[in-house]
């Protein structure tokens, strides 16, 4: 319940009212895209941690924080189970700290690299609320819908989907206790068992929902020919700032990569190395250009003559 | 010039051995507005959907014989062509909205039939402009109430400017106001842009005298096809896809057929003073008799028709329409209010409050009782608080301020499940109950949950709310009507003490509603207290012996159901309006209005004769 309560349509930014909705889809993307990008291939916890402080600070800057503070309380728990399960089935690593029954042994090693993962997924879960609170998917569907008219109302419906399916859900619920399900009671075992229904009335009522949506879109002559456009999609000043920052961004990274620093040795010793100035000096320069657009979008916030400058 | 022209069209749908469409024969003229009625399942939103071109395209199923759009069969215009030319619009707008703003949604059909982006331009600001939509064009559409999201289907629509809009009830989701607002813009188009219009709607008694032409479908078939006017003059075995002013007026056996409120009133009107200037002639045969022999029997002279109508004009029973001679609604109301002085109340709120976090209280100082045996109405506009007072009353929102009483003792902030026991609550989607595989599991499922194994009682259920015969089906195979009984009976099967609904008539037509009314009376007189939520007027003055008007969190009136709905500008039901004021007595039901209207004939066949 909690984890969808941020895709509420109360929860939910207006289209076309804050810095990220209102910059190019294809930057916007782009954006998103270099830093699940750059999350996957990093280990490294400090790139990580840079690359979780961008994100968290756009999130701000687009008033999204709170939404992704309600929501993100349940994934956390979600991370710790993986951490837990990781560190218990994987039994590498030399520095052992606990041994348990069935030959279990935890181990630093384990441990730290189970932390860097879920920071990973963390970085990954706020880009995709990121994506949800601020990216205007009329202009998305609109740019999209020329190139890959089936997997652009797909994507939109499914985005579309969620405050739906969010207000569905605390639906099902109340109904399910007026039922006399005893929602909160029990084991966790019974609790979920309690719960299965609501996921069943989820995913039918979601599958009639796309079935009529479809009709409706069908009559209303979507992929009957060639589309165009009512926004003009032209580049604006932030757009060329956004790129620049982001190819600025990307090159960095591929220098850190490129030098074996975007990365941690783990596995059979934990290998933790200080950081030399010119890597410090690195590092902060890829913090300052991932974090360039909440910048931005702070000062598009904060000053109207920046605003209509840019 | 006649637009469409169907022959002998038969639709299967997938896997179905029936069909929905059986020989239907019809055309439709260019600018005509078509009024297509019948009972639920009758084939009516299958109609449309062929028109639209939408069969067996996307449903897939089997068809046979022919509709002709301007003289080409439909199957030979293209998907594009056919969207340029036809518009249609769903009940539920939330299941057609597409895009995220309201500007953008009125642009979405444009862009996808090509249109260059300057005329884009115009088209949309011209829609907006027209449905009144100039200043949300930039609002989420989620955050619209349901008759601004219809009304940016209606836009996203006319902005395709199609020659023909065909409409599946699409005011169904909406409350009165609104879904007035939005017939008043379909007639409009109709009449001011000469627009074909073909409608299915429940809401009969304000669509009927627009159209031009009333279809009546059965089985899948057309049964009956005239003018409004000409409908109500021959409506026998009918009645039920009438108004209820030309229900009441057809019942009575008036010769008049009246289609609104208006010309009911100059009816009613004429037949009074036939009624009057008939005791003034009586009277005075009297005195002109006194002289020559005495009166025969006791009663005076003053004679008012309402006090001798029920001896003098009442019909034979027999010659009642079904629907009236189902119920005897108007005594039950009558008996159901006296009493309730001696009886103590089922459920109770005193001084109720609630508030959603962080929102101010859009519940305020309710004080309401609920008795054994009583059905109670709340109506009240959108947002007015009507289904969070019913949340409240169950233990699903606690009050943040006040108490609820139930049998005396005080139930505020008891658990739902518990509360759930004795008071139970339907609540507007159908759709949020079902998941099991079959609708007798689904209504036994209550059941299971609290350890009761009674068969008997979901048998009972079965055949109460005439489910029986789909007692293996999957609730999501039936229709919306269906649907609605069956969660209907998931919360009747846990036999409360205090039934709650909110909006139970929601996609019902009249006859099944006159089924649920029947019901809910037989549930009261078994002594439960039910308290229904609804926009539906007629429903209520036909069920309800106490009203409840609820404005922004408040009860702004409350009590007996003649007192408050005979009072109220907008919540009268539309029989009332046709005697308000020229009779002595409140006039609420259609049962009580074709009492009124025989009285009246009576006086007047009585001189004649």
């Amino acid at each position: 319940m909690n984890m969808l309560s941020s895709f509420l349509p109360e929860n939910q930014l207006a289209p076309g009212r804050c810095f990220w909705s209102s910059l190019h889809p294809l930057v916007f993307l782009a954006y998103l895209a270099l830093v699940v990008a750059v999350s996957v291939m990093s280990s490294h916890p400090l790139v990580l941690g840079i690359l979780l402080g961008a994100v968290l600070a756009s999130l701000a800057s687009a008033g999204s924080f709170q939404a992704w503070k309600g929501s993100v309380k349940i994934f956390l728990w979600m991370i710790v189970i993986l951490m837990v399960v990781n560190t218990l089935v994987n039994q590498s690593g030399a520095t052992v700290l606990l041994t348990g029954p069935w030959s279990i042994r935890v181990t630093l090693e384990n441990l730290a690299f189970s932390v860097v993962m879920g920071v990973r997924l963390l970085v990954i879960y706020s880009v995709f609320i990121l994506f949800n609170q601020a990216m205007d998917q009329d202009r998305l569907l609109s740019f999209f819908a020329r190139i890959f008219p089936r997997s652009a109302i797909m994507a939109a419906m499914a985005t579309r989907s969620i405050p739906v399916m969010g207000e569905r859900l605390r639906r099902s619920y109340e109904i399910q206790r007026l039922r006399g399900v005893p929602m909160q009671a029990g084991g966790r075992l019974e609790r979920i068992k309690n719960r299965l229904p609501l996921m069943k009335v989820l995913v039918m009522s979601s599958l009639e929902d796309s079935f009529n949506m479809g009709e409706s879109i069908q009559a209303r002559a979507y992929g009957s020919g060639p589309r165009t456009t009512y926004r003009q999609e032209a580049p604006q000043g932030k757009d060329f700032m956004m790129a620049a920052a982001m190819s600025m961004a990307l090159m960095v990274f591929i220098y850190i990569f490129v030098q074996g620093w975007g990365s941690m040795q783990f596995f059979p010793f934990l290998e933790v190395e200080g950081l030399a100035s010119a890597q410090s000096i690195i590092f902060v320069l890829l913090a300052l250009l991932l974090c360039l657009p909440a910048l931005l979008a702070w000062g598009w916030n904060r000053w109207n003559y920046f605003k209509w400058k840019i | 010039m006649e637009l469409f022209q169907v022959e002998n069209l038969t639709y299967y749908y997938p896997e179905k051995e029936k069909p929905a469409l059986s020989h239907v024969n019809m055309e439709i003229a260019d600018g005509e507005f078509v009024f297509l009625s019948g009972s639920s399942g009758s084939g009516k939103s299958t109609l449309l959907k062929a028109l639209a071109g939408l069969l067996p395209e996307y449903y897939g199923g089997r068809i046979s014989g022919k509709i002709d759009f301007a003289g080409t069969p439909l199957r030979e215009w293209s998907k594009r062509q056919l969207a340029r030319n036809i518009g249609i619009i769903f009940q539920d707008p939330e299941e057609q909205l597409v895009m995220s703003t309201v500007e953008q949604e009125v642009a979405f059909g444009l862009e996808n039939l090509g249109v260059p982006r300057p005329e884009m331009r115009r088209r949309v600001a011209e829609a907006l402009a027209m449905m009144e939509l100039g200043t949300v064009k930039h609002e989420h559409t989620s955050r619209l109430s349901g008759g601004m999201k219809q009304k940016t289907v209606l836009a996203a629509i006319l902005a395709m400017q199609p020659q023909v809009l065909i409409l599946d009830e699409p005011t169904s989701q909406l409350d009165p106001v609104a879904a007035q607002e939005l017939l008043n813009y379909i007639h409009r188009l109709n009449q001011e842009w000469g627009m074909t219009i073909v409608m299915v709607e429940q809401r009969v008694d304000r669509c009927f005298h627009l159209a031009d032409r009333v279809v009546i479908m059965e089985q899948g078939k057309v049964i009956k096809q005239e003018r409004p006017q000409s409908m109500v003059q021959s409506a026998n075995g009918y009645l039920n896809y009438l108004p209820p002013v030309c229900r009441v007026f057809s019942a009575a056996g008036v010769d008049a057929s009246p289609l609104t409120v208006k010309d009911g009133r100059e009816v009613v009107r004429h037949l009074r003073e036939g009624s009057l200037r008939e005791q003034d002639e009586q009277r005075q045969d009297k005195v002109n008799q006194k002289d020559t022999r005495r009166p025969e029997h006791g009663h005076g002279p003053e004679g008012e028709v309402n006090v001798s109508r029920k001896e003098e004009g009442k019909r034979d029973e027999k010659d009642l329409p079904s629907f009236l001679e189902r119920g005897n609604c108007g005594n039950s109301n009558k008996a159901g209010t006296a009493g309730n002085g001696s009886k103590s109340s089922l459920l109770e709120a005193k001084n109720l409050y609630y508030a959603y976090k962080n929102r101010d209280f859009c519940l305020r100082n309710i004080d309401l009782q609920l008795y054994p045996g009583e059905i109670t109405a709340v109506l009240g506009e959108n947002g007015a608080g009507k289904s969070t007072l019913l949340k409240s009353l169950c233990g699903l929102l606690p009050p943040r301020r006040g108490k609820v009483f139930l049998q005396g003792e005080e139930i505020t902030g008891r658990p739902v499940e518990e509360i759930s026991r004795d008071v139970g609550l339907l609540t507007q989607n159908p759709n949020d109950y079902l998941f099991n595989d079959s609708v007798q599991e689904e209504i036994a499922y209550g059941l299971k949950i609290r350890g009761i194994a009674d068969e008997k009682r979901v048998e009972k259920i079965l055949q109460e709310l005439h489910l029986e015969d789909f007692r293996q089906d999957n609730p999501r195979d039936l229709s919306g009507g269906e649907r609605q009984r069956i969660a209907l009976g998931t919360v009747m099967v846990t036999e409360p003490s205090v039934l709650l609904l909110d909006e139970p008539t929601r996609g019902m037509d009249t006859e099944l509603k006159w089924e649920l009314a029947e019901l809910l009376e037989e549930l009261a007189r078994k002594g439960m207290a039910v308290m229904l939520v609804t926009h539906d007027v007629e429903f209520a003055a036909r069920v309800a012996q106490k009203v409840l008007i609820l404005s922004d969190g408040e009860l702004v009136a409350s009590g007996e159901r003649n007192e408050v709905l005979a009072n109220s500008l907008y919540f009268a039901p539309q029989v009332n309006k046709v005697f308000r004021g020229l009779m002595d007595e409140e006039v609420m039901t259609p049962e009580e209005a074709v009492e009124v209207l025989c009285a009246l004939q009576g006086k007047q066949r009585g001189h004649s004769s």
